[in-house]
């Protein structure tokens, strides 16, 4: 009886320390993702140099130039005025959208330090999904910029798996 | 002889068994309702409540620390902000209402914190609800610069009355300076809030640049806005349709978390994730009760086992004067419930006391209120609990009476 005793302790200790560690891992995991600050579309820029976000609402398109890996949370500041973007649509053919630099005033930002750009058209309006390509000077390297909306731009993961 | 006076001779002639179970079992089950009802409660104060303030702007440093110390008056301030900063982000059109304070200053153990007036008039700290002066508080509201006000618990630690003076030390730990040319007079005395709003000093934020001991380029700050500093504001921002956040304090917090000096704490982030980091010590604490109430079932099964060693022959006798397998096993299995019932409601009440025990002490240190009363979920499954445990402890034990040989058993033992 004794020995059955012991044994059960020890069984729910085990299961005590299994699960004290499954938390560990499963907190650690919690710490690697890459999450869109605005809950819009992260696109990778350069090898994994960066992100731009993208938010589409109505007629209007919304973008952040974010940082890579952890720094996601944090914005990269640009030179440019504006952003010239050439948009792909599946089915509609090209379009040309140019997005305006809109500074985020409380993190510091004004013209020619911008992080955050804006740009409207209505054809946005019927659109649900595009490509865009553009270039910026992103942490002082020329860039090509690739957007694809919904899915998010990522060639360094697997396919199918966007940044959302 | 009754079924029921049958039951209750056999737990008194093994009463220090039954007593010796009854107690194990309420041992882990009081340990088990404290640390769940703490755990709740922490969690409501802590997550749901956030005192009445959506967001922090502070300094860069630790969230953690800027939510402990503006909100609980705990850890110190990483640092400060522009005040000129602090009126670009209350002109948001997100922001309905933006409270500067500015923090640094003790007296008698409690953190004296200059804020401005709107804090103990507009400010709610719950939902509808704004710092009183009646209602077991007195006085008024600081209006002149040497002028103050206490919160309830510091009042009743410090035994503050109305028209005391004092002076408050230029720091929040032993030995720092005092500020001994600056007299300052109580005016008023909060209404209690359950909160840690009670276990703090106030004084008028414009206060905090003009104490003497202050060096010039503090003083300047009272009347130069743009060199002027505070310590953090308590932000509160509109509302959707639910009174949910609106979902823009995302964007804002985003924006000014990329400023240099700055950054928005939301509280109500904050905390869970403080939870998260330390959720296992009260999942440790929870298995342990868990083990321990295991251990008593178990100490339960055998004491109903030995039990029924000894009662062999007794159970015979009973067998051969007409009760039937199923009353026997009943006889065993009812014994084993009232053993556990009885653990179980006084596990409970025992729960309970070490809440109202452990709810004095952490009010004192934290002025953070926990009630006795408050009936957590485990509060309702703990006596259909206890019957399962009884059930289960007394099944073996009742079906080997069931099985007794009367013949075998009705003869003498030595």
């Amino acid at each position: 009886m004794g020995k059955r005793r012991v044994g059960l302790v020890r069984i729910l200790v085990g299961i005590v320390l299994c699960s004290i560690l499954a938390e560990g891992v499963a907190w650690a995991q919690r710490e690697h993702g890459h999450v869109a600050p605005h809950g819009g579309v992260l696109n990778v820029i350069g090898k994994e140099l960066g992100h731009i976000e993208v938010l589409v609402r109505e007629d209007r398109i919304e973008a952040w130039l974010l940082g890579g890996g952890e720094d996601t949370v944090r914005s990269v500041p640009i030179r440019a005025a504006e952003i010239s973007l050439v948009v792909k649509i599946p089915g509609k053919g090209q379009r040309k959208l140019i997005l305006k630099s809109d500074p985020l005033k409380l993190a510091g930002e004004g013209p020619g330090h911008c992080s955050h750009f804006v740009g409207r058209a209505d054809w946005l309006r019927e659109v649900k999904e595009f490509t865009a390509r553009g270039k910026v000077v992103f942490k002082g390297l020329p860039q090509e910029l690739v957007i694809e909306y919904p899915r998010g731009y990522d060639p360094y993961h697997r396919a199918g798996q966007g940044h959302h | 002889m009754s079924f029921w006076r049958i039951v209750l001779r056999s737990l008194r002639q093994h009463r220090f068994s039954s007593i010796l179970a009854i107690v194990s079992i309420a041992m882990g089950i009081a340990l088990l309702v404290a640390v769940y009802s703490f755990r709740e409660q922490t969690h409501h104060t802590f997550t749901q409540v956030g005192l009445g303030v959506d967001a922090i702007l502070g300094p860069k440093g630790s969230p953690l620390q800027i939510v402990l110390n503006a909100l609980y008056h705990l850890e110190e301030m990483p640092g400060k902000i522009k005040w000129t900063y602090f009126r670009e982000v209350e002109r948001h059109p997100l922001v309905v209402q933006a409270i500067p304070f500015a923090v640094g200053h003790s007296y008698g153990g409690f953190r004296v914190n200059a804020v401005d007036r709107r804090f103990l008039t507009e400010f709610e700290y719950l939902p509808g609800k704004t710092f009183s002066f009646k209602e077991g508080g007195q006085g008024r509201a600081f209006q002149a610069p040497d002028e103050a006000v206490a919160g309830w618990v510091a009042a009743r630690s410090l035994k503050l009355q109305l028209g005391d003076e004092f002076s408050p030390v230029c720091g929040v730990r032993e030995g720092d300076p005092v500020h001994e040319t600056d007299r300052l007079r109580f005016v008023g005395i909060m209404a209690p809030t359950g909160t840690p709003h009670d276990r703090a000093i106030y004084i008028p934020l414009e206060t905090f640049y003009l104490l003497s001991g202050h060096p010039q380029e503090t003083r300047i700050m009272a009347a130069l806005e743009e060199y002027r500093e505070i310590s953090g504001a308590y932000i509160k921002v509109k509302r959707i349709r639910g009174g949910a956040l609106h979902p823009g304090i995302q964007d804002l917090k985003f924006t000014i978390n990329q400023s240099d000096r700055n950054q928005l704490v939301v509280p109500n982030e904050v905390m869970p994730r403080l939870f998260n980091i330390i959720g296992w010590v009260d999942r440790v604490l929870i298995a342990i009760a868990a083990i321990l109430t295991v251990l008593s079932a178990l100490f339960l099964f055998f004491s109903l086992l030995s039990a029924l060693r000894e009662r062999r022959r007794d159970l015979a006798l009973f067998r051969a004067l007409g009760a039937t397998r199923r009353t026997v096993m009943g006889l065993v299995i009812i014994e084993a419930l009232i053993i556990s019932l009885l653990g179980g409601i006084l596990g409970l009440v025992l729960g309970h006391a070490i809440i109202a025990l452990g709810a004095h002490f952490i009010k004192v240190e934290t002025g953070v209120a926990f009630t006795a009363t408050y009936l957590s979920k485990t509060d309702w499954l703990v006596l259909p609990g206890a019957t399962v445990l009884g059930l289960l402890a007394g099944l073996l034990p009742g079906l080997q009476a069931y099985r007794l040989g009367v013949l075998k058993n009705l003869s003498p033992v030595s």
